[in-house]
């Protein structure tokens, strides 16, 4: 039995409750049915990331137009059964229904469309909801646009509003985004080696990299004494280790057959999702972002890979110091010993592992609904050797580690060809 | 309850409905569970993780909150104040009673009058110290030199008072450009190049007190100076501003209108104008340097919430 039969069996079986048992077992052990599907990303969308002029509406629009224009053997939106928009706060675009918004330029009256919100991940968690949709056969091309218009507002208002995904208790002492990462940061780096220089050098190669590719918000070199000597922002945290607050969308189409729409289509091998506690007190040890690692350990098995067949990394540095625990999250570096690659250059763009290629969310922008949406992006350029300036040789297998809060939702996707 | 600190922050954007930093911490009981604590201002640059401390509940005006009291002695903190204009006059007797109060004091000026050696030596045997500063307050690179200086002399500041001011009286009729420039440079910008330097200081130290010198003619449309009325009314606006700009960082600002007070300038009036001008006195005298050094003395070490605010010293001559 082949996989479009069984997709198609799950489909109609609910009516009949035997054979919805035996499709579930079926499905369950998929090694029976031969090759499990894999879902294709076969085109994308994305503006600039920065301070843009255009508000949400139009955001939208422009991500769905460039996904539907770049679909290299066409497309007819009618073929699109359900976009999936993500967008992290309502009080950022003003604008609830933004699935509908989206549904009304697709140009599909028959497709729907929905929101859906995990924090900074929330462009990862739209993208694992259209590939488990596709998976269960319900639905054939999945369209994903992230979005965020940030910029409408003066940063302690945005600020204010980044504060509504941290934990109750932390928002209530006054403890913001930033506020509880230097909490993290300051205990790991008791605990660890890491320097304050070490921080800075991950902001300079993320500023580095973000000159090399055109849709970064902010393109301009930047010094270890800069990042430095910039204000503090939450002790230990300076301004110069902080993301952009950026407006910008991006989108990706995921289809049940790729090659109906391109010859080199970019697969998402593997996909992984976990949370932990939303207060930094409440975790086990906070020194560990415990969810990116338990959603990387179902990334690789899913994949059937391990840390050392990635060939370049995008991960969530909303603070750069938070970089070295996110690659010891994904398994590229022993506890504790994350800042070594830093210093031994591995993630640097002519490293052996580069990592943030893009720029990152530190210089790339961080739209947060859009965000990893854009990550995604950036993983099918580069597997398919678009990535123009910024391309890695030999890209084979990227990985993509998000998390949402300050650790309590992650996201991680590992790509291929 | 006992605990011990394992990390700190200090917010340095706050969000609503906080308006100043607010800083905070995780600490450890003996059980080994995990708390957040609120941490006073004045604890925050002593804080070291893993010192010992006790947590207790306090109530506040945004509810109910642990707060971290660490085992430590407060230390007797220096503090640090800096007078302009302060060789002579009013400025010379604010020296005096903030070193009473224990502040170590920065004598600033432009020029180091005689009776400031004396004025020195008076604090000296206070058992406090004070340097004299040359710097035309007019002129930032000067005033910047003189914050740098302070600092690297006594570590930090505490307190600004901008008293340094001069007056050219005459008719807007008969005034020269250069007399109206020479007043606003000295009187209105030399507050604006004194707050300027300082406040990054001040901020990073998690707070500061400053004091404006403006006068009663900035509000009774004095006669005879509209140079200094401008400028003095202009650091009333001055005020206000910096005020509102600073609050979150602990940082009050707040002026004060000297009337009638004894110093060389009203001494040098001539008697049938200063017979008149005593006669509006409700008090019937002059104020005294050290009555006004008292005002700027409550304001800098009991005006915790005094910000903004323009306070007549004038015994009732203009209310
Ligand atoms: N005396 C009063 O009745 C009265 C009333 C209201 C306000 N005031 C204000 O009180 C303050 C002190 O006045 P005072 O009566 O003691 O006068 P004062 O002339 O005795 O003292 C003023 C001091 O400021 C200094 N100064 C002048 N220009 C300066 C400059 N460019 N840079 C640095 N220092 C400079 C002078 O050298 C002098 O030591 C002034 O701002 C004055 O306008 C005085």
């Amino acid at each position: 039995m082949d996989k479009f039969v069984a997709m198609h069996i799950r489909r109609t079986a609910s009516l009949d409750g035997f054979l919805h048992e035996a499709v579930i077992f079926l499905l369950d052990n998929q090694q029976l049915l031969g090759d499990r599907m894999e879902v294709g990303i076969v085109s994308y969308g994305h503006t600039k990331f920065g301070v843009l002029e255009e508000d949400t509406p139009d955001l939208i629009k422009k991500a769905i137009e460039g996904c539907l224009n770049n679909v290299e053997k066409g497309i007819s939106p009618k073929e699109i059964e359900c976009i999936i928009v993500s967008c992290v706060d309502n009080a950022f675009s003003e604008q609830h229904q933004t699935g509908t918004l989206a549904w009304e330029y697709l140009g599909n009256p028959d497709a729907y469309g929905f929101k859906v919100e995990s924090a900074c991940v929330s462009g990862s968690m739209a993208i694992y909801q259209g590939r488990k949709m596709i998976e269960a056969g319900m639905a054939k091309n999945v369209l994903i646009v992230g979005f965020e218009k940030m910029n409408k507002f003066p940063t302690d208002k945005v600020t204010e509003i980044l504060t509504h995904g941290s934990s109750p208790e932390e928002r209530r002492y006054g403890i913001t985004q930033p506020g509880a990462y230097a909490l993290l940061i300051r205990l790991y780096a008791q605990k660890y080696d890491v320097t304050e220089r070490d921080w800075a050098e991950i902001s300079v190669k993320n500023h580095k990299n973000a000159l090399r590719n055109p849709w970064a918000h902010l393109q301009k070199d930047i010094t270890v004494e800069q990042v430095m000597n910039s204000r503090m922002i939450a002790d230990p945290i300076r301004l110069f280790h902080c993301s952009t607050i950026s407006d910008g969308a991006a989108s990706i189409l995921l289809s049940a057959d790729p090659r109906k729409y391109t010859d080199t289509p970019v697969f998402i091998k593997g996909m992984g999702v976990a949370h932990d506690y939303m207060s930094v007190i409440d975790r086990e040890d906070p020194t560990v972002l415990l969810c990116s690692k338990r959603a990387a350990d179902q990334a690789y098995k899913e994949a059937g890979k391990t840390p050392k067949d990635i060939s370049l990394a995008e991960v969530h540095d909303a603070f750069t110091p938070v970089e070295p625990m996110c690659y010891e999250a994904v398994g590229f570096a022993e506890k504790g010993e994350g800042s070594k690659l830093v210093r031994e250059g591995v993630v640097m763009f002519d490293g052996s592992l580069p990592v943030n290629v893009s720029g990152g969310l530190k210089a790339k922008g961080h739209p947060v609904g859009a965000t990893h949406v854009g990550t995604m992006v950036e993983m099918f350029l580069q597997l398919r050797g678009e990535a123009d300036k910024r391309q890695v040789p030999d890209a084979e297998t990227a990985l993509i580690e998000g998390h949402g809060g300050t650790g309590s939702v992650a996201v991680v996707s590992i790509l291929g060809r | 309850m006992k605990a011990k600190l394992i990390s700190y922050t200090d917010v340095a954007v706050p969000t609503p409905p906080y308006r100043t930093s607010t800083k905070s911490g995780i600490v450890e009981d003996e059980e080994g569970k995990r708390l957040l604590v609120r941490i006073e201002d004045e604890y925050y640059p002593i804080l070291k993780i893993g010192m010992e401390g006790e947590v207790e509940e306090r109530r506040t005006d945004f509810g109910t909150f642990n707060f971290f009291i660490p085992a430590v002695k407060k230390e007797e903190k220096r503090k640090v104040a800096i007078v302009t204009g302060a060789s002579r006059g009013i400025g010379k007797a604010i020296a005096f009673e903030l070193a009473r109060s224990g502040f170590d004091v920065v004598i600033s000026d432009i020029e180091k009058a005689d009776e400031c050696e004396e004025n020195m030596k008076r604090i000296k045997e206070l058992g406090r110290e004070s340097i004299f500063v040359k710097a035309d307050v007019s002129d930032f690179n000067q005033v910047e030199n003189m914050v740098k200086e302070t600092v690297e002399k006594f570590g930090r500041v505490d307190v600004l008072i901008n008293n340094a001011g001069l007056n050219i009286d005459k008719l807007v009729t008969t005034m020269t450009l250069e007399q109206w420039q020479k007043v606003i440079d000295v009187d209105l910008n030399g507050v604006f190049n004194c707050t300027k330097a300082i406040l990054p200081y001040m901020i990073q130290q998690g707070g500061g007190r400053i004091v404006n010198v403006s006068s009663m003619s900035a509000l009774d449309g004095a006669v005879g100076q509209a140079n200094y009325a401008a400028a003095k009314g202009g650091i009333i606006s001055f005020t206000k501003v910096i005020a509102k700009e600073y609050a979150q960082y602990n940082i009050l600002c707040n002026a004060i209108a000297p009337g009638f007070i004894r110093t060389r300038m009203t001494d040098a009036m001539p008697p049938g104008l200063f017979r008149d001008r005593l006669a509006r006195n409700p008090l019937g005298r002059r104020g005294e340097p050290e009555e006004v050094a008292k005002l700027v003395r409550f304001l800098v070490t009991e005006g915790d919430y005094i910000t903004g605010q323009v306070i007549g010293i004038n015994a009732g001559e203009y209310v």
